[in-house]
């Protein structure tokens, strides 16, 4: 483990020089509110360290991605779209950088996904330290701190940045692009000190461990608490769309107006929208609000943990922000926590 | 100070020990058993310091799992009114290389892709069949479809019938509908071999007899094969002289020697809950019994998230399923 | 997919801006190929040919007046397969706002006070055209959007029953990156509106007002207690509602 000292105008120059290689993506201002955006020059970095509305997955899995161009005809051809770019993506908290490595699990697990391996292996990641908003409980989940997943880390001490390295790529970018010094031990120890202050922050939280949360879950299938809240759910997948692990996807294909050839593409789809399990037939699998609520809320706690490993929640507060009827998924899964207590006791 | 600076040197030191821990730990390694060509460096953030990662070129070479093959429709049969048998032949004289009960994903550009159950027996020829109801754009697509047209195929995916393990066994199939499309498959296959199994029957009901699949085959099967079909409609028809009544009705008069009998059952999935009750009255073990699961399904790869029973993708681990692992399994059944 | 005759096609206006033709019109990259799959037999805003021989109808516009009920009887007929095009024909659109008062004041503050003496001009109130006829497809929005109307057309060409979504608004804003407008300080109907529109009201900045309908199954009861939770009072739920759903809430 590697620490750099860089200090707080050393940013300009390093982002600059990050743009002669890479697309780069970070915290720009939407509207007033903190966002993750294209950035041409280091002027548009907006380093707020409060969290974006939407998640970085985006870069990595965009909402509308082509995955194969075909040719209808005498000829038909049918072949791979996959594009990737050097892509820097800087200023992602730890949290969200937890939920890149589950997706880079989800998407090398059996068959692997090249249009997103792909992206993911142009892209290098430029962590940094945040301050929670009333919505994050990121320390309930374990994803308040990374020590793994980013090529540079930047801890903001006040004077200046500590880097910490995560990569030989990250190391290069930053001897190429920036003008640092060893950071001193007083300098690393301070990334201690605003963690241990950080950790005291938080508004939200969970009460229990999040190693107890899958059980907790696996045995709150038939609580009350679904009906409750899937009669106020509109079912309308916001959720889904900002939270930053969730993956699935609907495909679709596009013809052309000559109607010979055209694309096939994929596009995010949520498991909280009405057809989201309705096969051709008619049935659907899940058709109420309360159900779809059910099977989203444990696949973050409990389904995928038992599929990939690790809870597929990383506390970023996205979805309790952006629900308009506030269900709040740390309120939720504190009932779910109290409800398994008094059934122990 | 000198203490603070050891104390940092543990803090250090203890987070890189976690760091290598993580890096031992078994589902990296499965990662990297599961990756084909190189390791994909990037899941951990152990990358060589002397070989940094090369930005502008891919450090593996992979195609991309969305491709098909070519495929040409070889002969079309009207089965009834919404479902035709098509057999079909890769454009490079390839065979399929399924086994009973998988499926593959069809595709007509334009039209999308949907997955559709092998309905043939694997063989060495090259072609396959394809049993399919015309129930959106896709089928629609596919029934407009003539000889010598072409499509596109990629798989087979997911997991068949354990062929092997029914060997020496009585046999009950029970289908339902369209459920028949993929049994077929397995029952041509445990017929080829018809002394290597017991007694076989098959249970199927339909909605009405003009929905009757294979008809022609199913009085093959009973006349030669000594194979038991009975077939039951769902409610009265005036020219219908058979069995009425849902398939649940066939199973009680059944004598069936519940210690050496396997159960195989396709069908809508309204039809599963009912049919496993009656099963459990004939004292079949949940080990014995084996489904099929029908799921909406986009990729075929266990990515797309349509096909998922908490934590199975059913493309991936299914769509045949031996009863007692997904009995207790939530919304499965 | 086969090569079959060339359909005829047919566009026909009631009561509306055109605006939805215009989008039509202004498909100027896609109309040459357009116009090599099919024939268009009848389009006022763009030819002066009028035949009677159409394959497909798109009809634009609300049905407002006793005559256009007739007319719009016959096109019907003559159509294998009719389109809804655009809000205003789909689910009646802004047309009904004037569904809320008495026919014969309507008549008075748009005609002046001798309107009642002519026939032609006659009132009645405005409604979505399958409320006089049975409708195969639906292309929604105020206007509709160009990719959607190509998408459809392309779909019936293929042979294809073109997919909607049935989903909301939500889900295309969020694709699109935008703030939610609620963040904003403002209050939309998005969350119960069809989507399919790319979110291209909140994406300039404006708010979702619902042009496109409903979801197939919205929850209108979550969203009334979220409009009041943001400041609205019961009135202007209703309003929020109605200003394209003013038809289907009668």
């Amino acid at each position: 483990m590697e620490y750099r000292f860089l200090p707080k105008k050393g940013i300009a120059p390093f982002v600059t020089g990050l743009l002669k290689d890479f697309k780069v993506y970070g915290p720009v201002e939407k509207d007033g509110f903190p966002m993750y955006g294209e950035i041409t020059s280091p002027k548009d970095i907006h380093l707020s360290h409060a969290p974006t509305h939407l998640s970085p997955k985006q870069f990595l899995f965009p909402p509308k991605e082509t995955i194969l161009r075909f040719k209808n005809g005498a000829k038909p051809a049918l072949e791979p779209v996959i594009e990737a770019h050097n892509q820097a993506l800087f200023g992602i908290h730890s949290c969200d950088i937890h939920a890149i490595k589950l997706l880079d699990r989800v998407f090398s697990y059996g068959p692997r996904d090249v249009n997103y391996l792909k992206r993911r292996d142009k892209t290098v990641i430029i962590g940094i330290d945040c301050v929670p908003d009333k919505y994050c409980f990121c320390k309930s989940v374990n994803t308040m701190t990374v020590d793994s997943g980013f090529d540079l880390f930047l801890h903001d001490v006040g004077s200046g940045f500590v880097v910490e390295v995560g990569t030989q790529t990250g190391k290069n970018l930053l001897y190429k692009n920036a003008k640092t010094k060893k950071a001193t031990m007083k300098e690393i120890k301070k990334i201690k000190e605003i963690r241990d202050k950080k950790a005291e922050m938080f508004v939200t939280k969970l009460n229990a461990e999040a190693s107890t949360l899958p059980l907790i879950y696996s045995g709150s299938y038939n609580s009350p608490v679904w009906e409750k809240i899937g009669k106020i759910c509109y079912g309308c997948g916001s959720c889904n769309n900002v939270c930053p692990t969730c993956y699935c996807f609907d495909v679709r294909d596009e013809i052309k107006t000559n109607l010979t050839e055209g694309e096939r593409f994929r596009v995010w789809d949520a498991c909280t929208l009405e057809d989201f399990a309705k096969v051709a037939g008619g049935h659907n699998f899940r058709k109420t609000r309360a159900e779809r609520l059910r099977h989203r809320f444990n696949r973050k706690f409990q389904y995928l943990a038992d599929k990939f490993g690790g809870l597929f929640c990383v506390g970023c507060g996205r979805c309790i922000r952006t629900c308009l009827v506030n269900i709040n998924i740390a309120e939720v899964t504190n009932e779910l926590i109290e409800e398994a207590n008094k059934d122990r006791s | 100070m000198s203490s603070l600076k050891r104390q940092i040197k543990t803090e250090v030191k203890k987070m890189r020990s976690i760091e290598m821990q993580k890096l031992r730990s078994y589902e990296d390694k499965k990662m990297r058993r599961n990756s084909t060509s190189q390791p994909l460096n990037l899941l951990t953030s152990e990358i060589p310091a002397s070989q940094p990662r090369n930005l502008s070129t891919s450090i593996f070479d992979i195609s991309s799992p969305y491709i098909s093959r070519l495929a040409k429709i070889e002969r079309v049969a009207r089965l009834t009114e919404k479902e035709r048998l098509f057999t079909i032949a890769f454009e490079d004289k390839k065979t399929l290389g399924h086994s009973p009960g998988q499926f593959i994903m069809l595709s007509i550009p334009g039209y999308g892709e949907a997955p559709i159950s092998v309905s043939s027996t694997p063989n060495k020829r090259n072609t396959f069949e394809l049993c399919v109801r015309a129930v959106g754009n896709l089928t629609n697509a596919l029934h407009n479809l003539t000889k010598g047209d072409r499509l596109w195929i990629r798989g087979p995916y997911g997991k068949g019938f354990p062929v092997e393990e029914l060997k020496g066994k009585d046999l009950l199939f029970i289908a339902g509908g369209i459920g028949l499309v993929p049994m077929r498959s397995l029952i041509k296959t445990v017929l080829s071999e018809r002394p290597s199994y017991g007694k076989i029957k098959l249970l199927y009901g339909v909605k009405s007899p003009d929905e009757i699949l294979f008809k022609d085959e199913l009085s093959e099967w009973q006349q030669t094969a000594s194979m038991n079909v009975s077939i039951t409609i769902d409610k009265p028809y005036p020219e219908w002289k058979g069995n009425t009544g849902v398939v649940t009705t066939l199973l009680p008069p059944l004598k069936i020697d519940e210690t050496k009998t396997v159960v195989i059952v396709v069908g809508p999935p309204v039809m599963y809950k009912y049919v496993i009750m009656s099963l459990g009255d004939k004292r079949i073990a949940g080990h014995d019994i084996y489904l099929s699961l029908e799921r909406r399904m986009k990729c075929g790869l266990g990515k797309c998230g349509h096909c998922q029973i908490n934590s199975i993708y059913v493309c991936q681990e299914g769509p045949v399923f031996r009863l007692s692992d997904i009995r207790y399994l939530r919304e499965a059944i | 997919m086969k090569n079959r005759h060339k359909p005829k096609v047919a566009f026909f206006s009631f009561t509306c801006c055109e605006g939805c033709q215009l989008q039509v019109l202004s498909c100027e990259d896609e109309l040459p190929d357009v116009l090599s799959l099919v024939d268009i037999v009848n389009f006022r805003e763009a030819i002066d040919e009028k035949r009677d021989d159409y394959d497909i109808a798109f009809i634009e516009g609300s049905i407002s007046r006793q005559h256009e009920i007739n007319e719009i009887k016959k096109i019907r007929e003559k159509a294998k397969v009719v389109v809804a095009l655009g809000a205003c024909s789909a689910t009646g659109g802004l047309n009904c706002l004037k569904n809320r008062f008495p026919m014969e004041e309507v008549q008075r503050v748009v005609y002046g006070d001798k309107a009642k003496k002519y026939k032609h001009l006659d009132t009645i109130p405005a409604r979505p055209i399958d409320a006089v006829i049975p409708v195969d497809y639906y292309i929604h929005g105020c206007p509709i959007t160009k990719s959607e109307f190509l998408y459809v057309l392309k779909s019936l060409l293929l042979g294809k029953k073109p997919e909607i979504p049935n989903y909301p608004v939500c889900v295309d804003c969020k694709m699109e990156g935008n703030i939610c407008v609620f963040e904003k300080g403002m209050t939309c109907v998005g969350p119960v509106t069809r989507a399919g529109c790319s979110a291209i009201c909140v994406t300039y900045g404006c708010i979702c007002w619902g042009c496109r309908g409903l979801i197939d199954n919205p929850n209108l009861e979550a969203h009334e207690e979220t409009l009041k939770r943001y400041g609205l009072t019961t009135e202007g739920v209703l309003r929020s509602f109605d200003l394209y759903g003013g038809w289907r809430s009668r």
